[in-house]
């Protein structure tokens, strides 16, 4: 099986639910909806830069465009960038 | 953040009863980031009932944590992370018996890192003291067949992220992760777990789903586990740092070993759940694991060896005849009664203890070493002890010293026995030895002492993990003094002026502070031995270090919580100067001297003591002690004792010091704040000085039981806690009420009670470093060339080699330079051409000639004296910078002319053989090293040359730095520092003030017109012709008034030989500056410290001061400073408890730039006003 995977890193309006994990996002005039998280990690790293201090929280998904069956789902990896600032979509593996 | 990050650590719901099965703490030494105590309290506050403490290749932290257990209400599991096959293993000790097994296999985990095979029994070898260098030795592991034998009463965990099942299952390789579980499984069988774990790192989810299956398919258990680093969030930043730091490696690069988030903390049940929602009894499992745990590890009980008993004869029944044997010995029948009730009374006790054989175990260790003709004495609060004194382990009578037995014991008191015994440290090694063969390898090792992070090195690794070259890092930390690291905001200043101000040096100094308290690594302490009846495996792994020595992963207060038995086997250089100093006399006087039936009362000795020529005396030659003796003037053995314990923190910070002296000198009266004190307090003048007072007065005068009394004792000697304080001074005072005494007066008496803070003697080991005092004293007045030649042999004291030969000079005693011909491997004695008993400076005194080589040179001299730098070359194999050392030195002038002659022949030499032996010619023998060409005609050393020479490669100078500069500093008039022995205190003229009861015990009327006031004593200083100055040089300038007072500027410069600014000086600094004519303590006030702090680091400095005078002593209070230029042979560096001598300025800076004085290539004379450092 051919798995591809495409980088985008770039900025997506989450909307969460109750436990604060995602339901949909916006991307790219597209709505998409998850239909089940995967996997989730943290990456942390140069807490000694005061400018670069980065924390990411990650979330592996099966997500699906809203217009699209959920028989094309594809696994998409977003992340929480700091404490909540803001969601990026990080890529997407077919 | 959203709440399924970071869920609430007080989840009110707490799904689940939890506990932590492994768990690092920074005893892994830089693989943890916080200590046992913040990782319990974590776990208290979490509600969780245990927590498992399993620390790498080791138990280090296990007293510690087992402590904060206890005081926390928290169950603790003992366990440690352990390589086995090179696959991390978490064993966890079920019972004592697994705990034994558990430091078994560290114990042959680390001998084998270190090339040491156990013998095939298991046990440890009799010799250890030839391991691998510890930078080749591989990290500890066992084996599984090692394991296999030890695993019966182990719980075994499948060891986290970093094990080898985890491994392989997150690469796919089912196979091999079934195997190796089943492979573990046969070993442990019902006890092993699997450990599942999610440190929310990609992939962790699908590795714990897999990890699930597989022990679910293969009917092993499973406990959820966090794979604890840290205890908080918080900690991560430090534990990361310390992963750099112990992997050497910058914070900036990547590695594999560095956490990639902050989540390896002791966490919640409920956030773990989130996690691993898929196996609920994996959680609760884990409160069963802990409950199958239970080891005690600190018992109720002591353990003592075991005594070498005769025949059906007990314990009590040969420790009663052998002080009944001692009583005969040391105490006249007129003398024995009171000896008697106290022999009796501490017998009782000994016995109610159970402690006869710890005191016949040390009386062995005692009699074996003299029986050997190895000097050594007991000290500490043994020595109050009549039993330790008749079986001849202490040399001080506790009934003639007035001592307190239960300072060292009574019924009371918990723990093991203080004893210390001093030996002569040559021969130290030689009782460790027999003690190892006499008690068993197995029950004998060395206690651990934990090095944490201090100021110097804390620096020194966060700065290099944090990117600094090591230029700069070398830099930083020279340019601090040593201290704790959390005073390093102190330091901004000069940290910044170093690296510069940046958001990198705010986040050094952060770190920094961070590290306080945190382990760097385990060493050896200097003495505390263990002697165990059972293998010390029972309650601890053994290791062994960098050179041999087997040593416990415990330091001395854990040791002794334990209930082991420790006896300090110190190694004292005094020791072992004293018995050099007697084999010199012996050998060249002839002249036998017996220290141990030495009477106490020579007044030659206290004149000696009192004139202030100190150096080279045990424990009164540092400048304090100089100048508390000028004004305590001791007279007799008991003045000594009280000497040496008035010169301690306690007595100096409680102000007991001026009030004991004026009333000891007859200028105050003596009071007693009430009738009861008088008998604790008479021989101290009503003044508090010794720690057994304070046992006393607690007991006697404020009614406190013994046990009661120990303990505010021990509370006075420690860290003022104020909580505590006041609780001791209620019971104190309400105790003293009880005894009739009014309140104020008992209130008064705590008063004075509570300002002893900080360490102050006992009596008892005051009376024993006494003796060694006076019989230093002793040999210094009556046989100074052995004993300086001894000294110089051991340098037990404080000052450096070129004070020591002045000092012999000023005594007459002629310092002669190492010799090819005539200098041995040791200090030796000889007669110079006038007949004079010279000190003869050995081979080894010159640098970097080893006592190997030197033994070489002297085994080759016997067929016959070197005759040439050619004739020395093939006859002894020497290292071409050995040789250089050699002709610089000055040993080969009497082969070579002079020293340049010789380095340049000792090249020619050199390369010559070293062509020979590439050319493999065999002609070495034939061959002429030296021909007539090769020795041109060469300018001779210039001073400057000659005196960095000297300090280059042995030590010292055969003319003090100075002189080279006395013509232009005497042209700036500046003064000798003799010249302030020249002027004489008003009270040596005249009575001081109030001495209506006695007066000065000393001088009681003015020494003669130009008299040196440091030769009071009458002894002599004949022959002081070479080098250094002592009689009369000069007479003091026409009319010159020697009844001037004190007070006085004056202006004097020199070489800086020590620096110091100790706790109890409320800031002050104290240098001691020297010159040709002998030294002289300077002390700078604080806020001139601050001011002058760039010249006083400096290793040459003019001052001008007010000169103060007290008896023989001198010294300046600093008023101005200035660095002094062209001159070498001092220190620079920052003060210090030993002495300030960071960095000897040899003169290389000087002799490159021709800026030594006295030269004709000198350049112009000193500018007082320069601040340019030299160097």
């Amino acid at each position: 099986m051919n798995v591809t995977m495409k980088s985008y890193h770039e900025p997506i309006d989450v909307a969460v639910g109750d436990d604060g994990l995602p339901r949909t996002w916006r991307w790219r005039k597209s709505v998409w909806r998850v239909l089940r998280i995967l996997d989730r990690w943290v990456l942390q790293s140069r807490w000694w830069t005061s400018e670069c201090a980065e924390k990411r929280a990650y979330l592996l998904v099966e997500a699906v465009p809203e217009t699209r069956a959920e028989s094309c789902s594809c696994a998409v990896e977003i992340y929480l960038k700091g404490d909540g600032d803001a969601w990026i979509l990080a890529r997407i593996l077919h | 953040m959203p709440g399924f990050w970071h869920a609430s650590s007080t989840d009110a719901t707490r799904l689940f009863m939890f506990v932590h099965l492994h768990t690092r703490s920074w005893f892994s030494f830089r693989a943890g980031g916080s200590g046992p105590v913040d990782l319990v309290q974590r776990a208290a506050h979490l509600g969780q009932p245990a927590l498992a403490l399993t620390d790498r290749h080791g138990v280090y932290g296990t007293v510690r944590f087992h402590k904060a257990c206890r005081d926390a209400g928290v169950h603790a599991v003992l366990g440690a992370e352990v390589l086995v096959d090179d696959a991390p293993l978490v064993l966890l000790a079920r019972d004592a018996g697994g705990y034994r097994d558990l430091c078994q296999l560290l114990t042959r985990a680390h001998l084998t890192a270190a090339g040491i095979a156990l013998l095939d029994d298991g046990q440890m070898p009799p010799d250890t003291s030839d391991p691998l260098p510890t930078d080749r030795r591989t990290v500890p592991s066992v084996t599984l067949t090692d394991l296999a034998t030890l695993s019966a009463r182990l719980l075994c965990l499948t060891g986290g992220r970093d094990g080898h099942l985890w491994h392989c299952l997150a690469h796919r390789r089912y196979k091999a992760a079934q195997h190796w579980l089943g492979t573990l499984h046969d070993v442990f069988g019902d006890t092993l777990y699997v450990e599942l774990t999610h440190g929310l790192l990609p992939e962790d989810g699908r590795v714990a789903l897999r990890l699930h299956d597989l022990a679910t398919a293969e009917g092993v258990p499973l406990v959820v586990t966090n794979d604890v680093r840290f205890a908080t969030p918080l900690h991560w930043q430090r534990y990361d740092l310390l992963t750099c730091m112990r992997l050497n490696h910058p914070v900036a690069e990547p590695h594999q070993q560095r956490p990639r988030n902050a989540e390896a903390y002791l966490k919640s049940a409920a956030q773990l759940q989130r996690l691993l929602p898929f196996c609920p009894d994996a959680f609760e499992r884990t409160v069963e694991v802990a409950e199958r745990c239970r080891v005690d590890l600190v018992p109720e009980y002591i353990t003592p060896p075991s005594a070498n008993l005769p025949e059906g004869i007990s314990a009590n029944k040969l420790l009663v005849d052998l002080c009944g044997a001692g009583l005969d010995r040391l105490y006249q029948p007129a003398g024995q009664a009171a000896a008697q009730a106290q022999l009796h009374k501490e017998l009782d006790i000994i016995c109610g203890l159970e402690l006869e054989e710890f005191f016949l175990v040390v009386r062995e260790v005692v009699a074996e070493a003299k029986s050997r003709g190895i000097r050594c004495a007991g000290r500490g609060s043994a020595a109050n002890s009549i039993v330790a004194y008749l079986l001849g382990i202490t040399a001080v009578d506790p009934i003639r010293h007035n001592l307190l037995f239960e300072r060292f014991l009574h019924g009371g008191r918990k723990g093991t026995p203080d004893i210390d015994v001093d030996f002569d440290s040559d021969r130290r090694d030689e009782v460790i030895s027999w003690m190892e063969q006499r008690f068993g390898i197995e029950q004998t090792a060395m206690t651990a002492t934990l090095i944490t992070y201090k100021l110097r090195l804390a620096l020194r690794d966060v700065a290099k993990a944090l990117g600094w070259p090591m230029t700069k890092v070398d830099q930083l930390s020279q340019s601090v003094p040593s201290g704790l690291a959390r005073d390093v905001a102190e330091h901004r200043r000069t940290i910044t002026k170093v690296l510069g101000t940046s958001p990198l040096t705010e986040l050094l100094l952060l770190r920094v502070a961070d590290l306080h308290l945190c382990p760097r690594h385990l060493g050896l302490h200097s003495g505390g031995m263990i002697l165990s009846r059972k293998a010390l495996s029972h309650f601890t792994p053994v290791q062994v270090s960098a050179n041999g020595v087997k040593v416990v992963q415990f330091d001395k207060e854990d040791v002794e919580a334990m209930g082991l038995v420790k006896l300090d086997v110190l190694g004292l250089r005094m020791m072992a100067c004293l018995s050099e100093g007697a084999s010199l006399a012996q050998r060249h006087e002839g002249v036998d001297i017996d220290f141990d039936g030495m009477p106490l009362d020579d007044s030659k000795v206290y004149q000696l003591i009192c004139s202030g020529a100190t150096v080279g005396m045990f424990q009164i030659e540092s400048q304090g002690q100089m100048h508390l003796i000028a004004r305590n003037q001791p007279e007799t053995f008991d003045d000594l004792v009280a000497e040496v314990a008035l010169f301690r923190p306690g007595p100096l910070q409680s102000g007991m010091v001026h009030p004991f002296i004026r009333r000891r000198r007859g200028w105050d009266p003596v009071v007693y704040e009430h009738p009861s004190l008088e008998p604790i307090l008479r021989d101290t003048y009503g003044i508090i000085l010794f720690q057994e007072q304070i046992l006393d007065v607690a007991h006697r005068f404020a009614g406190m039981s013994l046990a009661a009394a120990d303990d505010f004792r021990s509370l006075m000697s420690k860290v003022h806690d104020p909580v505590r304080m006041q609780e001791m001074g209620v019971l104190f005072i309400a105790g003293a009420m009880e005894r009739g005494i009014p309140q104020a007066v008992a209130e008064s008496v705590f008063e004075n009670v509570s300002h002893f803070i900080g360490y102050g003697f006992c009596r008892s080991h005051a009376a024993a470093f006494a003796q060694t005092v006076y019989h230093s004293a002793w040999m210094k007045r009556y046989h100074p060339a052995a004993h300086m030649a001894a000294f110089m042999q051991h340098r037990p004291g404080f000052y450096n080699l070129m004070t020591l030969e002045e000092e012999a000079r000023r005594f007459g005693v002629p310092v002669l330079l190492p010799h090819i011909n005539h200098s041995g491997t040791r200090y030796d004695l000889t007669r110079d051409r006038a007949g004079v008993l010279a000190i003869r400076k050995p081979l080894t005194a010159v640098k970097g000639l080893s006592d190997e080589v030197a033994e070489q040179i002297v085994w080759a001299r016997m067929a016959g004296p070197f005759t040439s730098v050619e004739n020395l070359a093939p006859r002894v194999f020497l290292d071409r910078k050995v040789l250089d050392a050699l002709a610089r030195s000055g040993a080969l002038d009497v082969v070579a002319g002079n020293s340049r002659d010789a380095l340049w022949q000792a090249g020619v030499v050199a390369n010559r053989l070293a062509s020979a032996t590439h050319a493999d010619t065999s002609t070495l023998f034939d061959m002429p090293l030296l021909l007539p060409e090769d020795l041109p005609e060469l300018q001779a050393l210039t001073s400057a040359e000659r005196l960095s020479w000297d300090y280059k490669t042995h030590g010292a100078g055969r003319t003090h730095p100075i002189c080279l500069a006395r013509r232009q500093l005497t042209d700036l008039h500046i003064q000798p520092i003799d010249a302030c022995f020249r002027f004489v205190p008003l009270d040596m003229v005249q009575p001081a003030a109030g001495s209506g009861t006695g007066g000065t015990t000393k001088n009681k009327s003015a020494p003669p017109f130009g008299a040196d006031l440091r030769r009071q004593d009458g002894a002599t200083a004949a022959g002081s012709g070479t080098g250094g100055t002592t009689e009369n040089k000069s007479a003091p300038p026409f009319g010159a008034d020697l009844r001037r007072q004190d007070g006085a500027m004056i202006t004097v410069a020199g070489v800086v030989i020590m620096r110091q600014r100790p706790p109890t000086a409320k800031g002050f600094m104290f240098i001691t500056l020297e010159d040709e004519t002998g030294f002289l303590q300077c002390v700078v006030r604080p806020k001139l410290y601050k001011q002058y702090y760039d010249t006083l680091i400096q290793p040459s400095i003019i001052f001008r001061g007010q000169l103060q005078a007290t008896g023989g002593w001198r010294g300046i209070i600093v008023h101005e400073a200035w660095p002094l230029e062209g001159v070498f042979g001092g220190y620079s560096g920052f003060p210090s408890a030993s002495g300030g001598q960071d960095h000897l300025d040899d003169g290389a800076a000087v002799v490159l730039t021709g800026k030594a004085h006295g030269d004709s290539t000198a350049a112009t004379p000193p500018d007082p006003d320069t601040v340019r450092k030299v160097g």
